[in-house]
């Protein structure tokens, strides 16, 4: 489904050089620390997007990943694999953590959106996101990945929006490949339904 | 047939990935030429698999985000050892110099709207209309460059009372200007707003008060 060949490269390319960023970043070269910040921002801001799916919140959250980063950037081993494979693992950790710290506001959130009052929540009053989808479809296949649990969603986001690798997977998420297969293969069932559901036909 | 659906769905991936043996990927294939609901469900799962090809390449991070967390980070270590083009751009960044400027924005936005319609007044075609006209004129651009000047004043006392809100100066007067309206005036156009009365009054009563004293 993707040229292999190509981004294997590429990732190779990557992987040693960020781990040559980090070294120098541990003997405290601001310039370092900058270009590793530059390289992943986007795509640690994706996971927190496509996990949230709200853009301010992935800005806060991307921010505390970075800061995470920072304070724990010695206890990063390249032997033990890729910088990226560890940055997701970061930054899946504190996805986890913080879910569960606000499930209870999310609880009441989707007990509001029922309500009538969601009329209010989008009124101009409301600063409204800066990522806007860019068409209806992908705004639908956003909202579906919302609705299914956060350890298929998880799955789901590494695999088809981070286009990782089910090895690379099996790292982020500490769980065996068998379970990590079945996770990916669940969530796209529940999403294909939820498409279906909210009318969307197969092609 | 429909026995084996949930076998069927959980190796859906497997086969649209085509990871799986022949004889398997062979059972699937008749089976899903045999259930319509197995078939949909497929189908739907190849344009969401799609769908979420094209959103991977299409995500940006906001631009400003790698900025804050780098000053997040690295910022308070630079600031120690006295970076001065970023300490001067971060004094721009503190809340009175945004709002004093929101309002010196507002402000002028509010003048030139006052001043382009008069230009805009067309003269009648006689020699009458014209020396009328041209006298009318000469008097508006006097009066518009008074107006002006006091405006200009306006702003610079709006602007430093802004400044100074923690600490009221002595000549405050009794009618306050509170940022929030300000802060909104650069967004809505001047005069719509409701939130502009404050502002508008400032403005336009201000220099009247001015006039009346000599």
């Amino acid at each position: 489904m993707r040229p292999e060949g190509a981004k294997g490269n590429e990732a190779a390319e990557r992987l040693e050089g960020d781990a040559q960023l980090v070294e120098s970043c541990l003997k405290g070269e601001g310039s370092a620390w900058e270009e590793l910040v530059r390289r992943h921002t986007r795509r640690v801001y994706g996971m927190c997007y496509r996990f949230s799916g709200r853009g301010a919140e992935a800005e806060d959250l991307s921010q505390e990943v970075f800061l995470r980063v920072y304070r724990t950037l010695g206890s990063y081993r390249a032997a033990q694999g890729a910088f990226g494979t560890w940055l997701a693992r970061v930054t899946r950790n504190l996805l986890v953590d913080n879910y569960r710290r606000t499930r209870r506001d999310r609880v009441t959130d989707s007990l509001e959106d029922v309500m009538p009052k969601v009329e209010e929540k989008h009124s101009p009053v409301r600063a409204p996101d800066r990522y806007v989808e860019a068409n209806e479809l992908s705004a639908q296949v956003q909202k579906a990945l919302g609705q299914i649990s956060p350890d298929l969603r998880e799955a789901v986001i590494l695999r088809d929006l981070q286009g990782m690798e089910y090895g690379e997977i099996q790292k982020v998420l500490d769980v065996p490949e068998g379970t990590v297969k079945s996770r990916i293969n669940r969530g796209r069932i529940e999403m294909a339904r939820l498409l279906t559901a909210m009318g969307v036909r197969p092609e | 047939m429909k026995a084996n659906c949930g076998q069927i769905e959980e190796r859906l991936s497997d086969y649209i990935e085509k990871s799986l043996e022949a004889a398997e990927a062979q059972e699937m294939e008749a089976h899903l030429q045999d259930c319509a609901k197995c078939a949909a469900l497929e189908a739907q799962m190849r344009r969401l698999l799609g769908a979420m090809a094209e959103m991977e390449g299409g995500m940006e991070a906001p631009p400003q985000l790698a900025a804050k967390i780098l000053e997040q980070t690295l910022g308070p270590r630079k600031s120690t050892r006295g970076g001065e083009a970023w300490t001067w751009l971060k004094s721009l960044w503190k809340p009175q110099v945004l709002v004093g400027m929101a309002g010196a924005l507002a402000t002028l936005a509010l003048v030139a709207q006052f001043t382009l319609p008069a230009r805009m007044r067309g003269n009648a075609a006689t020699p009458a209309g014209i020396l009328r006209s041209a006298n009318r004129q000469a008097h508006l651009v006097y009066a518009r460059g008074v107006k002006y000047v006091n405006d200009l004043r306006v702003v610079y006392e709006i602007q430093s009372r802004l400044r100074n809100e923690p600490e009221p100066s002595p000549e405050t007067p009794q009618r306050t200007i509170t940022p929030g309206p300000n802060d909104r005036t650069e967004e809505h156009h001047p005069g719509h707003s409701a939130n502009f009365t404050g502002m508008y009054e400032a403005v336009m009563l201000a220099p009247l008060a001015g006039r009346s004293m000599r």
